[in-house]
Order: structure tokens, then sequence, then C-alpha cells
């Protein structure tokens, strides 16, 4: 069931240092960066079907598109803010494969000729810092950064930390952060364009994205596009935790069974039973058991189920959760991340989150449910970003799946 | 009042920043991070010297630096644990952890979101340090060793 | 031009214009916090959603650029529904209390549930406590509790006055407002921050707690407090058996002179107005009657040799009647101005604290200098019209038509007249801007105009409009009077 692609080098002992990694095969596609024209890289990411894997799932091909042809001195920003919870694949390829993504990095600059490269890396990741800011020195020490490189493309990679801030991981908050300031997401613009970093065109790509473009380069994109159940093309890093026996970071095909993931390569649920998966990260909502048996992990059968793929971080729940807590704890998430911008976010964040405490301490009323619907609805569709409507999508699956718990702890008069 | 020095190393390193980015306001975080590491918090004497060296208003830092969760304006007197407070940790019996740091009066003890230690969890940072796949024994040992923290 | 529809209305407008403006310009009602038109989208309220024909999600007008043929609702159940839920939100933490808010009566909140509300409260968690009462400098109160974060302010200090005092604190519904550390707002404009806070958070320690607004007249004026003449609302009224109070000026936007602000040093200077001299007529020291020393100003008018001082803030229709009279007996009519460049700057504060110089100078009166101090020699009466730069070199007889005490309180003959917060005129401004300023129908007045007081002199009986017109094609480029009563004009330099 595994299929090691990006995760290829990890078990190799020490491969987050760059004379290990230049044994097995590293910076190979930037060695023979001339032997590539920017434009064929670019048409070879668009054939392959890669899609974004830090959530959206929007075909990469498209967004290079849109960057290639913009005017200006173009950037391109690396998100490393990997804070969504049941996220932490990004995490694995900083720790044991940084010099990939900084493969990936280069392909990508030259591909979309940008000559200046961001990794914004979530402040919290002080040791990935450590490690990623390492391998960068050395891929400087080596000739593959800077003014003159021996792939003959000049190209300048800057690591940038983040401070604490879920919501800079939304890309244009990200570039609101980057830029200095306070992490509010942007107003979107109103025709398909790139994002802009200080008014120049820019690309933000998540990690695993670009780690994944050396392998296309080197295999072509069919070799991609065949992996997986199209429009699911490829493999992504998926991730188990929770109530399982092995959580980690396991690479496969999309396509694979959720449940068989999870009792295979997640080492099966700890517990008695499968109660419920937030199925890739927390802000794509719940699934009950009873449709999780027939996922199969694409992009297109999670959003049939009601749910999305998303991160691809799975959190497994057994029998003995209580879905008011659970819902408690990420409610209580997006309390504490909200930027405060929009008023349904900021306010009914808060709302909900205090709404839970009801439930817990049994004061809750039958019109807590309501509120908790309402708050629902009007978080869906009316901020800046997505992150309210995640919190709608996140409220929504639980109350519909197990409102009866909810229910059950309402405060009954004697 | 004494004044802040930026170090010579820092400001070498503010030097080749400055090159890399279209506008200087983009160095407010790496700034803030460089006097953070430095005193261990944000002091105001400190932002004044970095409102001088970027050309920005006091406010501006001020106003950044409380919008991330890690920017403290106080230093810890002791040592500081971030527990996560995230879903799988909670899952894996963090409130288990809370429960017997909230006994130790020898550390600063915050509640966090997800630190991205899902696969290892219950997990905490130790004055940024990670310590994962934790149980209270392991955390006792951990936290009695102060000399390795 | 392009055509749109709101609620299926037509509606022309100028083509990619931000719609919350095309709305607001032709009187539809959008509730709003954050967008201002001086500051410009912040998109953070998102109390402007609206619906867009085509358009799956709800949209904010003051985010959306119209084009031929948009058709907006505003009025559609689901918006309905959307801005009362946003409004309930907007409420969770505020601590509704309107009986001791000194916003009540002019507050967005307050006006919106009422449009919309008159909903039992849902709210059964409790409320975020945030920080009340603080002084912040320069008159201004901040009620966290009652912040909406539309951050009106912070713009206004960062993108206006470029001051930087006010900074958003924290993240999420613990943002706050405050001073930056170790700063008080403290730049000339501060108190416009009141005006932009569409919420009872930022207050008037001058104004709180002395006038429900709701008792309050506004009449439209022109501040006097330099040449800049910004156009303002005077707030006043009149408490049982007393006179007529003015409690404060306010801003009244006027795009070709100040647009949406006044200093606060003008703003202040509401407390001139009630600072004028009792309605009294003074001759040769004695109290008299306004028929006595209009008799004996004629006398004096015909016999002696005069010379005139007035004020450069005296009204176009003042000045020109000072004019005619200078003319019918024959007298130099002289000026004088403070140059104060320290209270001057770019923006609306002008160094020339006269607000007519212009008109003084259009109208060819004589710069106060040496040849004035000279002539003086050879006189034997001074006309002063509210002139604070009258001196009294040796016994002389002297006429003065005063708003306020003059220096030579009682030593000579004093007609007392209605200042300009109670009168009617016409005023240009240092960019030769002439604009209008109105008499409140409601305050009767005690005291005679000036220009009533100049017509009994001249035995004329000209009116503030048949003055200017008499003269609008000599001095004011023909432009009409009614023009300029509906909006200032430009002459230029």
């Amino acid at each position: 069931m595994l299929f090691k692609n990006v995760s290829a080098r990890f078990e190799i002992e020490n491969s987050n240092s760059i004379d290990v990694i230049l044994e097995h095969n590293g910076y190979e596609m930037v060695k023979k960066l001339q032997e590539f024209t920017p434009e064929q890289i670019i048409q070879e990411v668009e054939k392959s079907g890669l899609r974004g894997k830090g959530g959206g799932g929007a075909l990469a091909g498209a967004k290079w598109r849109l960057l290639e042809k913009a005017k200006g001195k173009k950037y391109i920003v690396i998100n490393a803010d990997e804070s969504e919870p049941g996220t932490f694949k990004d995490r694995s390829i900083i720790e044991k494969d940084p010099h990939l993504l900084i493969e990936g990095i280069i392909l990508t600059a030259y591909a979309l000729n940008s000559n200046d490269a961001f990794i914004y890396i979530r402040g919290e990741y002080q040791e990935q810092a450590k490690i990623l800011q390492k391998a960068i020195d050395e891929a400087y020490e080596k000739g593959f950064l800077g003014d003159e490189t021996i792939h003959k493309y000049n190209i300048h990679l800057t690591l940038h930390r983040g401070a604490g801030a879920y919501i800079c991981g939304e890309k244009s908050a990200l570039l609101e952060s980057l830029e200095g300031k306070r992490g509010h997401p942007r107003l979107k613009p109103h025709t398909p364009s790139p994002e802009y970093f200080f008014n120049n065109p820019t690309l933000v790509n998540n990690v695993e994205t670009i780690a994944t473009i050396p392998s296309i380069i080197k295999n072509g994109s069919s070799f991609y596009k065949n992996l997986g159940v199209e429009p699911s093309c490829g493999s992504m890093l998926f991730g188990v935790s929770g109530h399982v026996n092995k959580p980690g970071i396991y690479e496969c095909e999309f396509g694979v069974s959720m449940l068989d993931y999870i009792n295979t390569l997640g080492g099966g649920v700890k517990g008695e039973s499968i109660k419920a998966v937030i199925t890739g990260g927390v802000s794509t909502g719940v699934i009950p058991f009873e449709i999780v048996k027939d996922i199969k992990l694409t992009y297109e059968d999670l959003r049939k189920a009601g749910s999305s793929l998303g991160t691809g971080g799975m959190i497994v729940m057994n029998e003995s959760t209580c879905m008011v807590k659970a819902l408690k704890n990420i409610l209580s998430f997006y309390h504490d991340e909200s930027c405060g911008q929009c008023t349904p976010c900021r306010e009914g964040t808060f709302w909900v989150d205090a709404t839970l405490d009801k439930f817990l301490d049994g004061s809750a009323t039958l019109e807590d449910i309501e509120i908790l619907k309402s708050n629902s609805k009007i978080m869906n569709g009316k901020t800046v970003c997505v992150f309210a409507p995640s919190v709608s999508t996140v409220i929504d699956s639980f109350l519909k799946y197990f409102q009866d718990e909810f229910i059950a702890k309402i405060k009954v008069d004697v | 009042m004494s004044g802040y020095t930026f170090s010579a190393e820092n400001l070498k390193e503010i030097d080749k920043l400055l090159k890399r980015y279209p506008s200087k306001e983009a160095l407010t975080l790496p700034i803030l991070w460089m006097v953070q590491n430095d005193l261990g918090y944000l002091s105001n004497i400190a932002l004044r010297e970095a409102s001088k060296i970027l050309d920005m208003p006091t406010s501006h830092f001020y106003s950044v630096a409380s919008f991330y969760t890690m920017f403290k304006f106080k230093k810890s007197e002791k040592v500081f644990v971030e527990l996560c407070k995230s879903l799988s940790c909670e899952l894996n019996n963090s409130d288990e952890l809370y429960e017997y740091l909230k006994t130790r009066d020898d550390i600063e003890l915050v509640r966090v979101e997800c630190l991205g230690s899902c696969g290892s969890s219950p997990m905490c940072a130790i004055n940024g340090k990670y310590h994962e796949n934790l149980n209270i024994k392991k955390l006792d040992t951990i936290l009695g060793d102060k000399d390795a923290l | 031009m392009v055509t749109i529809y709101v609620n299926n209305k037509p509606i022309i407008c100028k083509d990619k214009e931000l719609l919350i403006k095309v709305l607001k310009e032709n009187d539809i009602f959008i509730p709003h916090f954050c967008y201002h038109e001086s500051l410009g989208a912040d998109g953070n309220c998102r109390m402007c959603l609206v619906e867009i024909e085509g358009s799956k999600r709800p949209q904010i007008a003051c985010d959306t650029f119209v084009y031929d043929g948009l058709r907006v609702h505003t009025k559609s159940e689901s918006i309905l529904e959307t801005n009362k839920d946003i409004l309930e939100l907007e409420l969770l933490s505020h601590p509704v209390d309107c009986p001791t808010c000194d916003q009540a009566g002019e507050c967005s909140l307050q006006n919106y549930y009422m449009e919309y509300g008159l909903y039992d409260s849902r709210v059964s968690v409790a409320k975020n406590k945030k920080d009340k009462a603080l002084d912040l400098g320069s008159n201004i109160m901040l009620d966290q509790e009652r912040c909406v974060l539309c951050m009106r302010c912070v713009r206004f200090c960062s993108d206006i006055t470029k001051t930087d005092e006010l900074v958003v604190m924290g993240r999420g519904n613990d943002s706050y407002i405050t001073t930056t550390p170790f700063m008080r707002l403290s730049n000339p404009y501060a108190m416009n921050v009141i005006d932009l806070c569409p919420v009872g958070a930022l207050t008037s320690k001058d104004f709180r707690f002395k006038q429900r607004v709701w008792f309050l007249d506004s009449t439209q004026s022109i501040c006097h407090a330099c040449s800049k003449n910004c156009s303002i609302f005077i707030d006043h009224n009149a408490q049982k058996n007393q006179n007529d109070h003015v409690h404060r000026f306010r801003p009244r936007v006027n795009t070709m002179v100040n647009g949406h602000f006044i200093c606060d040093e003008g703003r202040l200077s509401y407390k001139k107005a009630n600072e004028t001299r009792k309605n009294d007529f003074i001759m040769k020291s004695r109290i008299s009657t306004y028929e006595s020393i209009l008799k004996h100003t004629k006398k004096l008018l015909q016999s002696e040799n005069a010379i005139a001082l007035v004020s450069a803030s005296l009204s176009v229709e003042q000045m020109l009647l000072v004019k005619e009279l200078s003319e019918m007996y024959l007298f130099d009519v002289y000026y004088d101005y403070k140059e104060d460049e320290k209270f001057g700057d770019d923006f609306l504060k002008s160094s020339i604290k006269e607000s007519n110089l212009y008109t003084a100078k259009l109208l060819d009166f004589k710069l106060v200098d040496k040849p004035y101090e000279e002539s003086l020699i050879s006189k034997s009466l001074i006309l002063n019209f509210n002139s604070e730069f009258i001196s009294k070199p040796r016994p002389i007889e002297m006429i003065e038509f005063l708003t306020h005490e003059g220096k030579f309180e009682r030593s000579s003959s004093i007609f007392t007249y209605e200042y300009f917060h109670n009168d009617m005129g016409l005023l240009i401004n240092s960019d030769g801007v002439i604009s209008s300023y109105k008499k409140s129908s409601k305050v009767k007045s005690e005291k005679f105009t000036l220009l009533k007081i100049l017509n009994d002199l001249l035995d004329e009986s000209y009116t503030n409009e048949s003055i200017y017109e008499k003269y609008k094609e000599l001095f004011f480029k023909n432009i009409p009077y009614s023009k300029i009563m509906k909006q200032s004009q430009r002459l230029g330099l």
C-alpha cells in the first residue's frame, strides 16, 4: 500500500545532510536544469495533474500558468506554515529530506523566471527551521543556490519564520505576514490573478507540492498522472493520528481505501472500534464509521461524502470519544486562531466556543443547538477567507452525524 | 534607561535580508525574532531601536507582535511549557498531562494550539523544544533535569 | 456611465464605481461600519453584504465595482436575515448601555438595530469583557467594549494624519484598539476619530454627558478659526428660559474645502460662540439705546474726519456694506491680520487666522501699516468693525461694532452685533473658495446683525443676497448667490 515518491529517501540515515543525499540522486534534476526550458517544466507540471497539497487541491499547473503570464519581478513563496490540527506531513519532508524541497524550489523558480524564493515556516517549528536553514546553507555552499550556481540559474532562498498564527497558512494572510504585517487575509481579487508580495506577482505553494516537482521532472508527467485515480493523480503524504496504534505519515497513491489505510498503515484503531474520522485536518469535518468504511482517499470521493481530502491528515476517534468534547476542542481552536478581521468569524467563533461550554457543563438548552446552527450559517460564505466556512463545515458535520450526543447533554428540567 | 543595540552579527544579517526582500517592512518578523532570541522578550527600548532601523512607527511593531502568540512582552522567569491542546493530543490524554503540569509551580504553563505533532501525541514544547509521546513519568523526568532544558 | 439595478430600480452611475458609494449617493440604505468615504474600504465589518444576481454568495458592497447591467438586491429576505445576524454578532459582547452612552441617538449600532432588530437577545453566554473609560488624550475617551473593530480610527491615524498613535492589539475577539504604548493621542486632528467612530467607543470628553443629541439643532455653518473656512455643523439648543447655547462644532462634508474633517482647535472654537458680549449699546461709556447711538454715529460721520478698521473675518456682505459706507462718507478702510506659522500646516490649518482675508484684499481695503499710523494723526473718528488690532493712540472719538468684549470697553461707543453662529453670510477662504454659512431658523435673534446696523447707517435695506448680487459681476466672477447657497464655488486665486 505504501508508495514512496516524495518520501523515497526518508529512511536513509542522515537524509537531511547534503552529502548523504548527493549519493542518492540529490539535486539530480537541478544539475540537468539547462537541459530543460522553463516552458517544458511548466508543461510537465500541467500535464501531470499535480494538485496543491496544502488543503485546497487546486491544480498546481493552472496556478503556475497565472504566474508565468504575469508581468514584473516574480517571487516564489513556500507555505510551510503547517498548523492544521491533524497535519504533520510537511514537517516530515523538512526533517527528513529538506534538500528535495530545495531542489523543487529551484526547478519551480527556474520554470517561472523567479530569482527569489522564500520559505515561510511556522514559528513553532524551531528545530525544523534549524534543519532547513542548515540545508539551505549547504545548498549555497555546494553552488545550488546563490548568484553563481553550478546550474547557471541565479536563485536566492530565504527562510522566514512565522510566530504563532494558524491563519498565516492562508496564502494571502501568509503574504501579509511575510510583508511584516498582522496576518489578516486579503480581499480576494475579482479576476483570476496570482498572489502579490509587495505588488510583485507571486506563487504560493505548499511544501509537499513543491517537493513533488523533482520526481515529475525526472520521471515525466505521465508517470505521475498514471498514479492514483484520475483526477486525483499521484500520491500524497497521508497522515493518521488520534486513536490508532501506529500514528504517522505514510505516503500512498490516491485511491486507497481509508479503512485499509487506518488498519494497515495506521496499525488499526486503539480501542474497540472506529467511531468517526476527521478526514484531512480538522477543517474538513467529521464522518462516521458507516461512511469511513466505503471511502477511497481521493478528492472526489471525500467531496461526495460531504467532506474533503484537505491536508490528508486523518484523526481517528474510537467508540469512547465524546463528540461534544471533540467539537469543543475544535471550536476552541478556531476561537483562538480567528484573526478577528471579519465580524462573523471574530464573534461567531467566540459564541460557538462558549456555547459548547454550556453543553459540557450541563447548562445547554435546545436553543443552543439552534445557536450553533445559525452561527454556522452566518459563518458560511460571508467572510474574507475560508476560515469561517471551515468552522461551518465542522459544526454541520458534527450535528449531522452526532446530534443525539448533543441533545443528550441538554439540561432537562425536573 | 540604557539603550538597546543589535549585535554586529544581527546587523549583518539585517543587511543581508534587506537585499532579499522587496521592502524593509518585511523584516518586521525577523527583527522581532532577533530581539526575542536575544532578550527572551520584546522590550520597549528594543522595539524603539527596531523602529529606527526599519524606519517604521513603533505602533507597527506592537500591533504586529501582539497578533502572533509566540511573541512575548514580558520575560518568562520560569521554565516555559507549552502543552498542545489540539484534538489528537486530547484523544491521547493530554488532559492528564495538563492536570499534572498545573500542580507544578516551577513552570509557566500555557495550553497552545496544534504544534504539528499529532503523530507523536501527546506532546509539549519546553522552552521551545518539542517533547513527544509523553506521559506523566516521562514529563517528570524531563522537567527534573533542569540543566538539560 | 452605466445602468445598474438596485432592488429592480435602475440607477445610472459611473462605470467601475464602488457599489457602496453609489448606494449611499442614491440614498439607498446600506448598513456599514468599516467603510468610510474618506478612508475607503477595509472589508472587515461585513455589514454591507448585498445580493448580486449571478453570484453564489452575498458580496460586500464596499468591494464590489459596478458594471453595466449589474443587478443588486439589498432587501431580499436572505440579505435582511444576513444583515440582522451580523448585527447580532456585533452586539454579542456589547454592553448595551445606551442609557449611559453618549453616542445614543447617533450610533450606527442603535440605528441598525432599530432597522433590523427589535428581537429579543438570544445571548446566554458571558460577554467578553474589555476596558472602559480610557482617556486616550486630546479629549478622547475609549470604551473598548462598545468597539466594533471597524478600524476607522486606526486607519485615520495611520493614513490621514500619519501619526500612528492608535493600534489594534491582540487577535480574534480579544482584539482591541488602544494607543501605542508610551503614546497619547496628540495630533491636531485627533478629535475627528470621534466622528469617524460609528459607535460609542470613542466619545468626546468635552461633550460627553452634557446633552442628548436628539435635543440638539444642527445648523450648517463655517468654522471661523482660520482662513480655511472648514464647513461645520453647529450643534446648539436653548435650555428652558435660557439663551441659545452652542454645544459643539462637527465637520460637515465639503469636498472643495475640508473633506470630512476639521482641526481640533477649530472644533473647540465653538466656545467662543458662548462668550459673546451681552446685548448692549454703549454711548460715551454709558448704556444707551440703538436709536441714540445710530443718530450719534451718523452725526459724527458727517462732521468728523473718519478712518475705519475692519476685522478680516467679517463676511463678504458685511465688508461690502462697510465699503458702501466708506464711499458715502469718504473714509479709508484698513484691515489687519495675524499670521501664525506654528498653527498652519499643509492639510486643513491655515496660518492666516482671519477667515475672510481674501475679501478684504479683493475690495481693496488697505493693510494696516505705517501710513495707517501716520494718517491717524489727522483723523478725528475711528470706526472699528470687530478688529482686535485696534489701537487708540490718543484721545479720539471711536465707534466700535463688536461681537465680543473689546479692548476699550466703556471708553468708546459700541454697537453689539450678532456673532456668526447666529447669522448668515459668505466667506472666501485662502484658496479662493466662496462658501455660505446659514442661520438657524430655530434661534430667535436678540441682537441686531451687522448688516442691519450698516443698512440703518446707510439708510438702505440690502439683504445678504441683494448686496452680493450688486457686486457679483465686479468682484465675484458673476457667480449667482443661489449657487453659493447650494455649495461652495471656486473663484480662484
